[in-house]
């Protein structure tokens, strides 16, 4: 025997109380499977611990390890991918945090250094700039004057209502 | 597709917007460049350093501003070609609104006008023994009170 | 934890799972998601596993905690338990070592005899291999009392099974 019947009945009195541990459950449960020779007195408490161990032995789903198994690999899968996007979350926020270090420094830097080229007398700046404004304005001036020139030129071959929308039409009412 | 998270996003626009306002200034790049040449002088005038009121004939006050104003003055003729080498893809970028071309002088004017405003001008004065001046100003200017400064100079 | 390690530690015993969930649950499409619930959880706890001796012990309390979370959320209905044996595997060392079916079919009719609370908490004795703690869990009754029924609902069906016999 496997266990001694005076183990088997404390066991049974614990199991009754309600005190048994599921170990001592599971004792019982194989003592009383694997034992051929059980005594008359045990037989029923035999029936009745089987039968409840039995009771609870239900049918698997079919296929339910294959979609456990599925289901695994797709969270293996989900991982992966979103270690991958985390890293790249990761290396763009260094690259974002670096680049505005960098671009705060170079701003620094430029706004602290003096263009030794750059006028900054008041003065002298409104000077400068009038000079080149005239000379600017003045060749805007000239542009105007020579297309005026030009229309009048235009008008010695052709009448000067028929210049219109960049065309010249002539006398037969050609296009040119 | 990555998804970043909100943080992360701002983050990145904060970097892009901080790295852009680096990379903005008000310095033409091509003047800059003709500007380190040897034998060319090179003057910078910000806007801001003009006084409020603005320059005789133009009333900045009036809706017009001035941005910027960059001249070049090259006198080593041996640097003339080089200098038109290094503006050529500024001057590709402004349509030339006018040239002409006396006795000693040439004069080339591009500019980028919208709506009666001028946005840009780059002006290239040439002369007979290839000294060089060149002018770009850039700002809002409108086209007509531009042309006035040269008449309210004229005197009467 | 790899893959293959969680399949070999962790699905290995997904057929003591289901069993307590059903146990539990008393409803085959729960306990399934009762399962599939416990072994995501038992996923992102897997470093913990390396730890574990008895993974068996560790997967069973996962899937217990699962149901008591799902019998809370559920309003839970006191169904009647099977009275056909369809439901059971065949197979089983147990069934192998009760002589006839008949034997279970009477403790099974006589089960039926019990008050519901006797039935339930021999069910989740028997069946599940609940504590006498989550029996209480899930029956809202005291420690003491889940014991003390738990030791009448067994001492009544022996006498009743005695009775009949």
């Amino acid at each position: 025997m496997t266990l001694q019947i005076h183990t088997v009945k404390q066991l049974l009195n614990l199991y009754y109380g309600g005190l048994a541990s599921t170990d001592d459950e599971r004792r019982l449960v194989e003592f009383f499977t694997t034992e051929t020779d059980i005594p008359c007195e045990l037989q029923d408490d035999r029936d009745v611990v089987l039968s409840l161990a039995r009771l609870g032995e239900v049918r698997i789903p079919d296929g339910m390890a294959d979609e456990l198994s599925a289901l695994a690999e797709r969270l293996d899968r989900q991982e992966r991918i979103s270690r991958r996007g985390h890293r790249w979350v990761a290396a763009t926020s260094v690259a974002a945090s670096i680049a505005i270090i960098v671009s705060v420094i170079v701003f620094i830097a430029r706004s602290s250094s003096t263009d030794p080229y750059e006028i900054t007398d008041p003065q002298l700046a409104e000077t400068e700039a009038h000079k080149a404004l005239l000379l600017v304005s003045e060749a805007l001036d000239n542009a105007d004057g020579s297309i005026i020139e030009a229309g009048r030129a235009l008008s010695l071959f052709v009448p000067y209502d028929s210049i219109s929308n960049n065309t010249i039409h002539t006398e037969d009412d050609e296009t040119i | 597709m990555m998804k970043l998270s909100k943080s992360a996003r701002t983050l990145c626009l904060i970097a892009i917007c901080a790295f852009t306002a680096t990379c903005v200034t008000a310095q033409n790049k091509y003047m800059k460049r003709v500007s380190d040449l040897p034998g060319v002088q090179y003057m910078y005038i910000d806007g801001a350093t003009l006084p409020a009121g603005g320059v005789p004939g133009l009333d900045m006050s009036d809706d017009n501003t001035i941005s910027s104003v960059e001249i070049i003055n090259c006198d080593d003729n041996s640097q003339s070609e080089r200098v038109l080498e290094l503006l050529d893809p500024l001057i590709n970028e402004l349509p030339l609104m006018t040239k002409a071309k006396e006795m000693h002088v040439s004069v080339d004017l591009h500019g980028e006008k919208q709506h009666g405003r001028i946005k840009r001008m780059l002006l290239l004065v040439t002369t007979k023994n290839d000294a060089m001046q060149v002018i770009y100003i850039t700002g809002d200017i409108d086209a007509e009170t531009l042309k006035a400064i040269h008449d309210a100079d004229i005197p009467k | 934890m790899d893959l293959s390690s969680f399949k070999r530690l962790v699905l290995a015993h997904y057929r003591s799972m289901y069993r307590v969930a059903y146990a539990i649950l008393r409803d085959s499409d729960d306990s399934q998601d009762a399962v599939q619930d416990a072994v995501t959880r038992l996923w992102e706890k897997r470093h913990e596993l390396t730890d574990i001796s008895d993974h068996e012990a560790f997967c069973i309390t996962a899937v217990k905690r699962r149901c008591i979370d799902m019998l809370r959320q559920r309003q839970r209905t006191m169904e009647e338990m099977p009275t056909s044996l369809e439901h059971l595997e065949d197979g089983t060392d147990t069934a192998q070592a009760i002589e006839s079916r008949d034997t279970l079919a009477r403790v099974n009719e006589l089960m039926d005899a019990l008050p519901e609370q006797q039935r339930e908490v021999l069910r989740l004795r028997s069946w599940g291999g609940c504590s006498v703690q989550e029996i209480a869990e899930i029956t809202g009754l005291s420690c003491d009392n889940a014991r003390k029924v738990l030791s009448r609902a067994r001492q009544k069906l022996k006498e009743l099974y005695n009775r009949k016999k």
